[in-house]
């Protein structure tokens, strides 16, 4: 509701901005200093995956205000974008290889059903 | 393109949960945010000039919204599978239905109303673990 409100009055790009300000907080608390000096490539790896996990997402967020603000109808940009977790569940299942029981597949089923019509 | 990065990132989300803490993720991934912004406030011109609610409201949502990334790095780090974790937390228009219907007394449309019923069902099934699955995909 906070981001509906922020996301009428002002860009995509200077509420993304505000948005990482209240950031802030957030990583002082979660920040602990490396109890190893060495740095493991797996340790290096994940780091990576989190970064891009950010850059993906902040420009995902980026992209989605600016469809709204460039004249994308709310009633389909909303919608559609909402059901991102498709994309997760497809490569989920092909890349982590990812597998469901019967109550679990019919969960994901209900669940993108739910998203779309809970964002129209 | 929103649909495909997001979607992305619950893969890259658990890839990175697979090798270092849920704690060191959300900070790598603040740290991209804040590149981000970076990169816009020197290409893009910046608006700075708003009302303190409007300001106020924006920077609350990327603290509300950075608790949310931060809890689910903390559910694929217990292990839970990417697929589910990001199906359950895109389920979080169910919260803003209950606190429309309960605080601002809003009235719920059929079609929201078909959407909680079928949202609930929907969190009950996934929350179902099947036992032979492993913890770490």
């Amino acid at each position: 509701m906070v981001s509906k409100i922020s996301s009428d009055a002002i860009d995509a790009d200077t509420n993304q901005v505000f948005f990482t300000f209240g950031l802030v907080p957030l990583i002082l608390l979660a920040w602990r200093p490396s109890r190893t000096s060495s740095e493991s490539k797996g340790r290096t790896v994940g780091i990576v995956w989190a970064f891009v996990t950010g850059i993906l997402g902040g420009t995902g967020n980026i992209a989605f205000f600016r469809a709204l603000g460039s004249g994308g109808k709310a009633s389909i940009v909303a919608p559609v974008t909402a059901l991102f977790p498709l994309v997760t569940v497809v490569l989920a299942i092909t890349l982590l290889r990812e597998r469901f029981g019967t109550a679990q597949k019919i969960g994901l089923g209900l669940a993108l059903v739910a998203i779309y019509l809970l964002s129209m | 393109m929103a649909l495909v990065f997001w979607g992305i990132t619950g893969i890259t989300q658990k890839l990175a949960t697979n090798r270092i803490s849920s704690a060191l993720s959300f900070v790598w991934f603040a740290y991209a945010m804040i590149a981000i912004s970076a990169v816009l406030a020197v290409l893009v011109p910046i608006h700075w000039h708003m009302t303190a609610k409007i300001a106020a409201a924006a920077v609350v949502g990327g603290t509300l919204n950075g608790l949310g990334a931060f809890t689910s790095f903390r559910a694929l780090e217990s292990g839970g599978k990417a697929s589910v974790v990001i199906s359950l937390i895109a389920l979080y228009p169910l919260v803003t239905v209950a606190l429309a219907v309960t605080v601002l007394h809003e009235h719920l449309t059929s079609t929201q109303g078909i959407g909680v019923a079928i949202a609930v069902v929907a969190a009950v099934l996934l929350s179902l673990e099947p036992k032979s699955s492993t913890a770490k995909s």
